[in-house]
């Protein structure tokens, strides 16, 4: 981007009384930086000065009274209801080139049934948008002025004194128009969107909390030993008891013996309980005579045989108890014959195989049962017998018993052990597993707030910036304001040629450029520009110019300086000086004027455009645009 | 009447593997049956005796000697005596002689009782004497 | 004249600014070249009309993210 550009040509359709023209600025295919436009009241010189205005801002839709609200730049003949399009184009060079290849093009329309105009600017070859084609627009024309503000490159008679109060709204920081140059927007708005974006993602991160802690991994890591330790203690233990259940393990003899303790047991119990009913049922010794009879007296009947009632009557002497008997005269004589008859046969004693009788069948009963008790005996006996003679003995199998006890009791230690050691082991993993899944969390964790960290340093980086940027534009605009006011005084200085004022600043709440009388301090306050009728009406002017000139220098503007007619009470020599600073000084500039002294005014000028507007044209267009529009080359004053 | 015939001091013999003291424990002891021995020859005399009538076994047998014994004891308290003469005389009258009686009982009966006692187990024993005591 | 009244003015600010960078508590814990690094990408656009702002934005979100080093940065409360 250059800093100072050149009007080239313009395209003006349907733009006030302007319908279809083109007017080209160059001399010789060559921009001219210096240049006058020339003509009456009346000859489209303003109308010139509005459409490149309105091609730089665009149309004024808010105020209706603006000249260039939407209405107010309709041809006449439309009579306020829009019939076309308008349409501006403007082709500006820079200074440092000579060749059309970068020249910038421009064109605004305003199309017949759309609500905004529209801005199309390109340079060489390339296209662009919108918003690159109005930033760039800003570069070259400055910031688009609001409704009541003056063009920093349009110094008007009836603007001056609104450009010359620019000066006191200078020192306001969000409004001065000492940055528009510097198109610090750019920077700050780009550095704005990165901190929003930080600030978007700071955001979305501190978000969604993780749910592990530091203590909660130390915690797992503790509990992770601990199992360890219980596992290797376990497994410790459990090769104990392995070789435990090796000293236990039985052998065949053993594992048979242990099986067989219960029936050793069962067949013991057996013999002890038939030894006691055999016992019971035994024939005591007392009982032996009583069997004898029994046996013989059932011989005696099964043989049908009586047994007698007999008796041993030689056990008593019958015949001397017989006769004592009879002495005493008491017991009848049948009886005592009897008694005699008794002595005299001697049997045997019958008196018990009689009785015998009846205990046959208990005998018999008897009898069956210590029969049956005897075989039990004996088949317990036997059955015990039979242990002994395999070698199973109490004592063996009681051992053999208590080791396989042992034995199995070590197994199920070992078996619990095993589960037990298996359920930790499961445990071990799975803590194991969260033991990751926290570790994993926490360094998310930990990256997030490095990564949080690392956005707010670079947001204080940011910030930083922006306040470095915002105390530069203070400090650059006390020393913009203090140099304008310097310039103001140089530019006076310069152009002065009376000497009898010099101008002066008053420092109140709206500094104003007063003028101060030279001889005796009498200060002179610059009235409305309109109704200057003192003595020092042409200083008053000058002053007001030289504010303007200093005030639109130090916009950077890169448009053409644009004087429109705005020295009318300033004396000739003054007149000319001016005119000689400005176009030094500026580089690139237009004289608008419709006083053909002041259109000689400009020496060195690269030309002088003449228009002419008969009245009979109500409009300029291909056909009447070339008679309309004259140069005049090489005017010398 | 059985009129007696055998005095109580009539001496009868018995074997001796079948005599307190000197015998055979299970023979004594009747294969278990008894709850103790035999305390007397004369109980084994009986005891022989009333097996050979049960099996009505009477072999001769030569007379081997043995532990003597009479029925006095038995008499007096419980005349086993008295109930084996009479049995021995209501089954075998023709023995039952003064001059043959003696020699019945010690060549006949208590033999033929041993022979039996020696040659049964408990199980026999048990099934002799049911024999006779089943009416 | 050598330079224009616009580099003077470009001139003007940059001095401005490159004290009000190097006095500010923030970026004077950055070392001097990433100062400067700041400075001159701020700088590329005094006075001018830069492509368009996303460009601008690339442009100083490179050197603020990657180039410089703002781990020397102290974080404040």
């Amino acid at each position: 981007m250059a800093d100072n550009y050149s009007l080239v040509s313009m395209k003006i359709i349907n733009f006030l009384g302007l319908e279809d023209v083109n007017i080209n600025f160059t001399n010789k295919d060559q921009p001219r930086k210096i240049m006058t436009i020339f003509g009456h009241q009346g000859s489209g010189k303003t109308t010139i000065l509005r459409a490149i205005q309105w091609c730089a801002y665009g149309t004024k839709f808010r105020d209706k009274f603006h000249p260039l609200s939407r209405t107010k730049i309709f041809p006449l003949s439309w009579s306020g209801n829009q019939q076309g399009d308008i349409v501006v184009s403007m082709r500006f060079r820079s200074f440092n080139s000579i060749e059309p290849d970068n020249d910038i093009q421009c064109k605004r329309t305003l199309s017949i049934n759309s609500d905004i105009d529209k801005l199309e600017v390109s340079v060489g070859d390339e296209n662009f948008d919108r918003f690159k084609s109005e930033n760039y627009f800003s570069q070259i024309f400055g910031k688009n002025p609001g409704d009541f503000d003056a063009v920093m490159w349009l110094i008007r008679q009836e603007e001056m004194l609104t450009m010359s109060k620019t000066i006191s709204q200078a020192n306001n920081s969000t409004n001065s128009y000492f940055l528009n140059f510097m198109n610090l927007d750019v920077s700050e708005d780009a550095l704005s969107e990165l901190l929003n974006t930080n600030l978007e993602e700071i955001d979305r991160i501190g978000k969604g909390q993780g749910i592990y802690t530091p203590e909660y991994l130390n915690n797992i890591n503790t509990s992770i030993k601990d199992l360890e330790l219980k596992i290797q203690d376990y497994s410790f233990k459990l090769n104990v008891l392995m070789s435990d259940k090796k000293n236990f393990s039985l052998n065949a003899q053993e594992e048979k013996a242990a099986d067989l303790r219960e029936s050793f047991i069962s067949a013991n119990q057996e013999l002890n309980s038939a030894k006691i009913e055999l016992a019971n049922l035994k024939i005591k010794r007392g009982e032996v005579p009583e069997l004898f009879h029994a046996l013989m007296a059932a011989k005696l009947i099964k043989k049908e045989i009586e047994i007698d009632q007999s008796f041993d009557g030689s056990k008593f002497e019958w015949g001397e108890i017989a006769t004592y008997l009879s002495k005493t005269n008491r017991i009848p004589n049948q009886y005592i014959d009897i008694i005699r008859s008794i002595g005299n046969g001697s049997g045997y004693d019958t008196s018990n195989l009689f009785n015998a009788k009846q205990k046959i069948s208990s005998w018999e009963s008897r009898i069956r049962k210590l029969k049956s008790a005897l075989t039990r005996y004996h088949k317990a006996a036997l059955a015990v017998d039979d242990f002994t003679k395999n070698g199973i003995t109490d004592e063996k199998t009681a051992s053999a018993v208590k080791k396989m006890k042992e034995r199995n009791k070590i197994n199920e230690e070992f078996k619990d052990r095993e589960l037990e050691i298996g359920l930790m082991e499961r445990n071990l993993k799975a803590q194991k597993k969260e033991r990751a899944k926290a570790t994993k969390s926490l360094k998310a964790e930990s990256e997030k707030r490095e990564r949080l960290d690392e956005l707010k340093r670079i947001n204080s980086v940011i910030y930083a910036l922006k306040n470095s940027i915002a105390l530069s534009n203070e400090d650059y605009i006390k020393e913009m304001f203090d140099s304008t006011i310097q310039r103001v005084k140089q530019y006076w200085n310069e152009i002065d040629l009376i000497g009898k004022y010099e101008p002066m600043l008053e420092d109140n709440e709206n500094p104003e450029f007063v003028l101060r009388r030279k001889k005796d301090g009498k200060i002179v306050r610059i009235s409305d520009g309109a109704n200057i009728s003192t003595a020092a009406g042409g200083e008053q002017q000058l002053l007001l110019v030289c504010t303007c000139l200093a005030v639109s220098e130090s916009s950077g503007a890169k448009m053409p300086m644009i004087l429109d007619d705005c020295f009318t009470d300033i004396d000739k020599k003054t007149r000319e000086k001016l005119v000689e600073v400005v176009a030094k000084k500026f580089g690139s500039m237009i004289l608008v004027t419709n006083d053909p002294d002041k259109g000689k005014l400009l020496k060195n000028s690269d030309g002088v455009l003449n228009l002419q507007w008969p009245s009979k044209w109500n409009q300029i267009n291909q056909s009447n645009y070339t008679e309309w529009h004259k140069w005049t080359e090489n005017v010398n004053g | 009447m059985v009129e007696k015939i055998t005095k109580t001091d009539t001496t009868f013999s018995v074997p001796r593997r079948i005599s307190p003291k000197t015998g055979n424990t299970m023979y004594l002891n009747w294969q278990n049956l008894l709850d103790s021995e035999m305390s007397g020859s004369d109980i084994s005399g009986v005891y022989c005796s009333v097996l050979a009538l049960i099996e009505e076994k009477t072999s001769v047998f030569d007379s081997e000697g043995g532990t003597k014994f009479t029925f006095s004891g038995l008499n007096n308290k419980d005349m086993l005596g008295h109930s084996l003469c009479y049995t021995i005389a209501k089954l075998y009258p023709e023995k039952w002689r003064k001059e043959t009686f003696g020699s019945f009982i010690n060549n006949q009966l208590i033999p033929s009782g041993y022979e039996i006692v020696t040659e049964s187990n408990y199980m026999e024993i048990c099934d002799i004497f049911l024999s006779v005591l089943e009416l | 004249m050598s330079e224009t009244y616009h580099q003077r003015l470009r001139e003007k600010y940059s001095r401005i600014l490159q004290e009000r960078l190097s006095n500010d508590e923030i970026i004077s814990q950055l070392s001097d070249k990433d100062i400067e690094l700041l400075f001159n990408e701020l700088r590329k656009w005094f006075g001018t009309s830069p492509p368009e702002t996303s460009r601008v934005k690339s442009g100083l979100k490179e050197i603020i993210q990657q180039k410089i080093d703002s781990d020397v940065i102290e974080l404040g409360d």
